[in-house]
């Protein structure tokens, strides 16, 4: 039924179409791309769009489009998994905390208090300045900052629905707790939840990104975006065009993810009366 | 002394744009000193028809088309501010829900103090003793620290009587009560019928929307009964009541009896 | 108020506290042994047992619980030990950028400030309109800037292409321009559309049909009471968007090279000098909880309602 309504809303058709394509560059980046990403050349660099190079070559002579393409992988292969982790997570933990009350509720809330006294960029700087730069240490610290965040909005929605007369009625009819957790208040902040979780990919893509940009994420020469960004730092004068491409991908990411979300958003909210 | 018409409504249809008609081709009269009673259940047209005397409804939603004429004057064909100038001065008007009526964001006597200003060109302090002579006149308790309190503190009776104070206080011709007393229990009703009546008293034609016949019945001089949009039957209440043509007015009337013995 | 101020002050301090342990516990599974990097510091080759002295210095032999204490007595004081790079007191070597990156932060704010509150409320009350549709399109394009990136594209076209504005002032006040917009634009961009929303919930509201039939003129319902009420929620979001723009702030200091805190945390952090992480981590996380403190408060005290209606303040 939300389907439906998907499907009638342009907004929303637009942004999907923009995540469907990037999922299948993801999913199909070996093929697609025209060159071997790693393959240096330094005879080929700075190559202006040609036939072979079709966005050029780097100060390697690596082919920037292909770099491009694989580099999707990274930033959507990195943050789709890690919200979805984090969905099932806050999920689990917010429902269940909000549901049972005290004293599960205030250990957990005092726990993602502290977790989120913090900016996520903070948990994350501290713990993979802590752990060391590697891949792994990102992917921990950004889950764990992302659940604690997560969790504290699915607890706010869960207690919002479990003040409502339904619920109540329910608690008449139905025998367990878990029940009704599942039958009803799930179903219930699922889609608002949708809408949190398809803004929170873009936004975790940018994070990822803005990681791998400071040198934080994933290793040197990786064809990252926010590294391929990075890198470009230094032939800002010369060639912009290193800097925009990436930047480029990132920002089309995120616009059809957020293009997406604010379409359901407007589709799960109630219409308003005259 | 000559009963012209205060207010003169010929042919008043509200159309929701680019949907069905809600208010269609009405027409009433006032005459000053006078009550008129609009009777009628939820969805019948009475609010809208208030509200489209005052110019309250969005053009957006709503097309409204006829001839509306206050003192002689066109109201329909009155530019925003003309029409800024006659809303709480001329014709003032009592809502329904006294609760939300209110900003809850600013003090009671601000909100009061700036209507007066709005209207008369009087200084923050003259307005404030203004409206403090007015609610004591109407007996209300506490009277400045009435002022100085947010809405959200205050009883429902107390903020309906604040509506009316600040009705009066601008020496209106017209005062329109749009459902005053149904948001109320029935013994802050009785307070509110009350004030009504003391307005009557004062010469203040008065235009009583509701649709409980009690309050009708003890206000009203002439009364009008709607349906759909339609106007069913009118006459003088005292006929009316006695002789309801229509079995519509007969279901209305046995309805707010039955209302008023089980409430 | 006072009674909430006071129980919010205790929240804080609770949550300080737990921060700084959580510190701790960070330190302390770190892969860097404070001794090895004391060595980096002085740069001699040490033998057992100066090494051995050295712990004992740094109270590093103690059991663990004991180090737990000296540490917090340590957070409270400030004290986070010296730089391993700088060799300076690492909180000291932070407060000394701490203005510089408040700078760009207080200019964004008000800068964004300026443009969300005409936008909004206009973008509200030409609602449908061409106006309303441009501003939901460029504000939906300003939140998905990534900040570096936007960073650079404004560097290139004020900089480089127009040159009106300088490519690197380290420090000086025209550098700050700039980064400011950066960092304005997502914000910008988010904060009208919430306040577009509220807005158009208020002119929903009955008090604006009452104010309409009192005779008020629609500047004045719209410039004095929507404004009021529609504001006034945005003020905690605002107080929480600073603390958050200052933590944020370190990917657009890089961009500009502007020499605030952030900048210099990512340096620690790539040269595992875990003092200076240590004091950014806390120092941000104060910041942050003030923020949100101040706006809470900010928030009350413009519309009492909320104190007693409890909820999840």
């Amino acid at each position: 039924m939300i389907a439906k309504r998907i499907m009638k809303n342009k907004q929303a058709l637009l942004g999907l179409a923009i995540i469907i394509l990037l999922l299948l560059v993801t999913i199909f980046a070996p093929f697609l791309a025209p060159n071997d990403p790693e393959a240096v050349n330094i005879m080929d660099k700075f190559k202006a769009s040609c036939p072979e190079y079709p966005l050029g070559t780097d100060e390697l002579g690596r082919c920037i489009l292909s770099r491009l393409i694989v580099g999707s992988r990274y930033s959507l292969g990195i943050a789709i998994p890690i919200m979805l982790t984090v969905f099932c997570v806050s999920l689990l933990v917010g429902s269940l905390s909000a549901y049972l009350g005290k004293p599960v509720d205030r250990i957990v809330v005092i726990l993602y208090d502290i977790i989120i006294a913090f900016p996520v960029i903070v948990i994350v700087l501290a713990l993979v300045g802590a752990l060391g730069q590697s891949l792994g240490n990102l992917f921990f610290s950004l889950m764990l900052a992302l659940c604690a965040a997560y969790t504290k909005l699915v607890r706010s929605y869960v207690l919002q629905e479990k003040s409502k007369d339904y619920i109540a009625a329910a608690k008449v009819c139905e025998s367990s707790d878990i029940k009704i957790i599942v039958n009803h208040i799930v179903p219930n902040i699922v889609p608002v939840l949708l809408v949190n979780f398809t803004i929170g990919i873009g936004e975790a893509i940018v994070m990822i990104s803005g990681f791998s940009y400071l040198g934080l994420g994933v290793g040197a020469g990786v064809p990252e975006w926010g590294a391929m960004l990075s890198n470009a730092k230094q032939y800002f004068y010369s060639y912009p065009q290193f800097i925009l491409y990436p930047g480029l991908c990132i920002l089309l990411c995120v616009v059809g993810f957020n293009l997406l979300g604010e379409a359901l958003r407007d589709i799960t909210t109630p219409e308003e009366q005259l | 002394m000559s009963k012209e018409k205060l207010l003169s409504v010929e042919n008043l249809s509200i159309t929701q744009n680019g949907g069905p008609t809600l208010v269609n081709s009405v027409s009433l009269a006032i005459e000053s000193g006078k009550c008129l009673g609009i009777m009628g259940e939820s969805g019948s047209g009475k609010s809208l028809t208030c509200k489209a005397f005052l110019g309250l409804l969005p053009i957006k939603t709503f097309a409204v088309s006829g001839d509306i004429a206050f003192c002689g004057q066109r109201l329909d064909a009155l530019d925003m501010r003309a029409m800024n100038a006659i809303r709480g001065k001329d014709i003032a008007i009592v809502m329904q829900n006294p609760m939300t009526a209110f900003d809850p964001a600013f003090k009671l006597g601000n909100q009061i103090i700036e209507t007066i200003r709005v209207h008369l060109p009087v200084k923050k302090q003259e307005a404030f003793e203004m409206a403090v002579c007015q609610l004591e006149k109407m007996k209300l308790p506490r009277v400045r620290e009435l002022m100085n309190s947010y809405p959200h503190t205050l009883s429902g009776g107390m903020l309906q009587r604040t509506m009316i104070a600040i009705a009066l206080m601008m020496s209106p011709k017209l005062i329109i009560a749009d459902e005053a007393t149904t948001a109320l229990d029935i013994s802050t009703q009785a307070v509110i019928l009350t004030e009504f009546q003391k307005i009557r008293k004062l010469g203040i034609a008065m235009l009583v929307v509701s649709h409980d016949f009690g309050v009708v019945a003890q206000l009203a001089d002439d009364l009008i009964v709607m349906k759909n949009g339609n106007i069913v039957e009118r006459g003088r209440t005292s006929d009316v009541l006695r002789h309801p043509q229509t079995a519509y007015t007969r279901e209305l009337m046995e309805a707010s009896i039955l209302e008023r013995r089980i409430g | 108020m006072l009674r909430y101020i006071g129980k919010r002050m205790i929240g804080l301090v609770i949550v300080l506290l737990g921060v700084v342990a959580l510190s701790f516990v960070i330190a302390n599974v770190s892969t860097v042994d404070p001794v090895e990097a004391y060595k980096r510091m002085t740069g001699a080759n040490t033998s057992k047992e100066e090494i051995e002295a050295m712990r004992e210095e740094m109270g590093l032999d103690q059991p663990i619980h004991i180090q737990f204490v000296n540490w917090l007595g340590d957070a409270v004081r400030f004290d986070f030990g010296k730089s391993f790079v700088t060799k300076n007191d690492a909180m000291a070597d932070l407060l000394s950028r701490l203005p510089y990156t408040l700078l760009q932060v207080v200019v964004a704010m008000a800068f964004s400030v300026l443009v969300i509150v005409p936008i909004g409320i206009l973008s509200a009350i030409k609602k449908g309109t061409l106006f309303d549709k441009v501003v939901h399109a460029l504000t939906l394009a300003g939140a998905s800037f990534p900040p570096f990136w936007l960073g650079y594209m404004l560097l290139l076209l004020f900089a480089v292409q127009l040159k009106i504005l300088p490519v690197t002032s380290y420090g000086q006040l025209s550098g700050v321009i700039l980064p400011a917009i950066t960092l304005a634009v997502p914000i910008i961009s988010i904060n009208v559309r919430m306040l577009r929303a509220n807005v158009l919930d208020n002119l929903n509201q009955d008090y604006v049909l009452y104010a309409k039939a009192r005779g008020l003129s629609n500047r004045k319902i719209v410039g004095k009471h929507v404004l009021k009420n529609a504001a006034a929620p945005m003020i905690t979001i605002l107080g929480q968007t600073f603390g958050y723009t200052v933590a944020g702030a370190v990917i657009v200091e890089n961009v500009f090279a502007w020499p605030g805190v952030g900048g210099y945390a990512v340096s620690a952090i790539i040269a595992r000098d875990l003092p200076v992480v240590n004091a950014y981590v806390i120092l941000i996380a104060l910041i942050f909880v003030v923020c949100n403190l101040l706006a809470d408060i900010a928030q009350i005290a413009i519309n009492p309602k909320l104190l007693t209606e409890g909820g999840d303040l």
